[in-house]
């Protein structure tokens, strides 16, 4: 059975990764049966800094400082904004509850771990990890295999109770582009791109057919990298 | 020992970090002369513990500091670690990313014994000769990052001798580390 557009909502924080993936999705024609923002999490003076960018591996250009509501407008269907501090409350189980929802795209808070209460709330819930997976798990993965290997990846899974350790969908590696910011660019251009191709692989594809189960033996679990090693990955991209 | 370093803008210091633990998260590391802070922290504790050690520790053993149960558990785990065994070595380098200090015992199933405080500094610096064993190792920046919050901490406080000559062989080999990825 292949998933439908029907079958995703998308919640999310306004931050600079929801705005790549409404870009991409928008350019895509792809609206979700339902998009729900639960707030704020960057100021949104801060979006201002970044101009539009385009990226060699990414056929759509970002523009940071176009919202997601902005992005969704063409297809003329609204919004709903439900104020949630907690994505782990009741409140947001039962907003899950409440739209049926099959699958939630989540693009949430950094650093934010989802319980099992929430995951149970739906069939899936599709989370782009910043790293590819099973190689890189954990925090600020970019920049180590930008010191590795001078690489990025990213990787769409269904999110279970381990970090990162969920069935992969999609995966891809990238080359990162010198001179371009990484957490608010580059970051959320990758996964956005990744989220396309999960989008796309679950609408052709039988889920259990292309669920690929982490070995849990291979890769590591990188936690927040040192600020010096990250001075090192920035020097790298001449930043 | 902090006190002791010569002035540098090294943001990782004038603070006990064990005290006061240093989460990294978003840190910003724009200045320019970032690195070069660093290099020049690290260089003023070896010069620092130098000042402070004595040739050969052998000579001294009654001043060594009586090994801990969790310390004497790394001595273990460094063993594991040649055989290539990290699973519960990497439990106990999650447990430091987190809460960044360990507490003095913990149970079979390694969870804490919270009435027995907190672990001496002496088992930071065999958790970090144990984190370059396995970087050595694994050559995995992982745990060189992590080894690298250690000393951060390792630096923020005093060691007399023959303790210092631990902790110096532990920053010399760090430092090193760091500048082969330079």
């Amino acid at each position: 059975m292949y998933a439908t557009l029907d079958d995703f909502i998308f919640v999310y924080y306004e931050n600079f990764r929801s705005r790549a993936y409404a870009q991409i999705l928008s350019e895509n024609g792809l609206f979700p049966r339902k998009v729900i923002k639960l707030g704020d999490e960057i100021a949104p003076k801060f979006f201002f800094r970044y101009p539009k960018v385009s990226l060699p591996y990414s056929p759509t250009e970002f523009n940071p400082q176009v919202s997601v509501a902005s992005s969704f407008e063409k297809f003329g269907r609204n919004i709903e904004t439900i104020l949630i501090d907690n994505v782990n409350s009741k409140e947001f189980i039962n907003v899950l509850n409440k739209f049926d929802c099959k699958y939630l795209i989540y693009s949430g808070r950094a650093g934010v771990i989802l319980k099992d209460e929430v995951l149970h709330a739906c069939e899936g819930v599709l989370h782009v990890h910043g790293g590819y997976l099973p190689e890189y798990r954990g925090s600020t993965t970019f920049y180590y295999s930008i010191l590795d290997k001078f690489e990025i990846g990213a990787s769409a899974i269904f999110i279970n109770s381990e970090i990162d350790e969920g069935n992969i969908i999609y995966r891809q590696k990238y080359s990162p582009s010198k001179c371009l910011d990484v957490d608010y660019i580059q970051d959320p251009m990758v996964r956005a791109d990744v989220l396309l191709g999960a989008l796309h692989t679950l609408m052709k594809t039988d889920l259990d057919e292309i669920a690929l189960r982490q070995d849990k033996t291979k890769g590591n679990t990188y936690r927040v990298i040192h600020p010096v090693l990250k001075s090192f990955a920035l020097r790298k991209l001449d930043l | 020992m902090n006190k002791n370093l010569e002035t540098c803008e090294y943001p990782y210091q004038n603070r006990d970090l064990f005290k006061f633990p240093e989460n990294y998260f978003y840190a910003d590391c724009s200045n320019p002369n970032f690195v070069c802070d660093y290099f020049y922290h690290r260089d003023s504790a070896i010069r620092h513990l130098e000042s402070v050690s004595y040739p050969s520790p052998d000579l001294y053993p009654h001043f060594k500091s009586e090994k801990t149960e969790l310390n004497c558990f790394f001595d273990k785990l460094r063993i594991n670690i040649q055989k290539g065994d990290l699973v519960v070595f990497n439990k106990f380098c999650a447990k430091y990313e987190v809460r960044k200090k360990f507490y003095a015992r913990y149970d079979k199933n390694y969870l804490p014994l919270k009435e027995f405080g907190d672990a001496d500094h002496l088992t930071y610096v065999n958790f970090s000769n144990a984190l370059c064993d396995v970087y050595e190792k694994t050559e995995c920046l992982g745990y060189l990052s992590t080894l690298m919050k250690c000393c951060d901490a390792l630096c923020s406080i005093s060691f007399g001798y023959p303790d210092s000559e631990e902790l110096l062989i532990v920053l010399k080999k760090e430092v090193e580390y760091v500048r082969n990825l330079r």
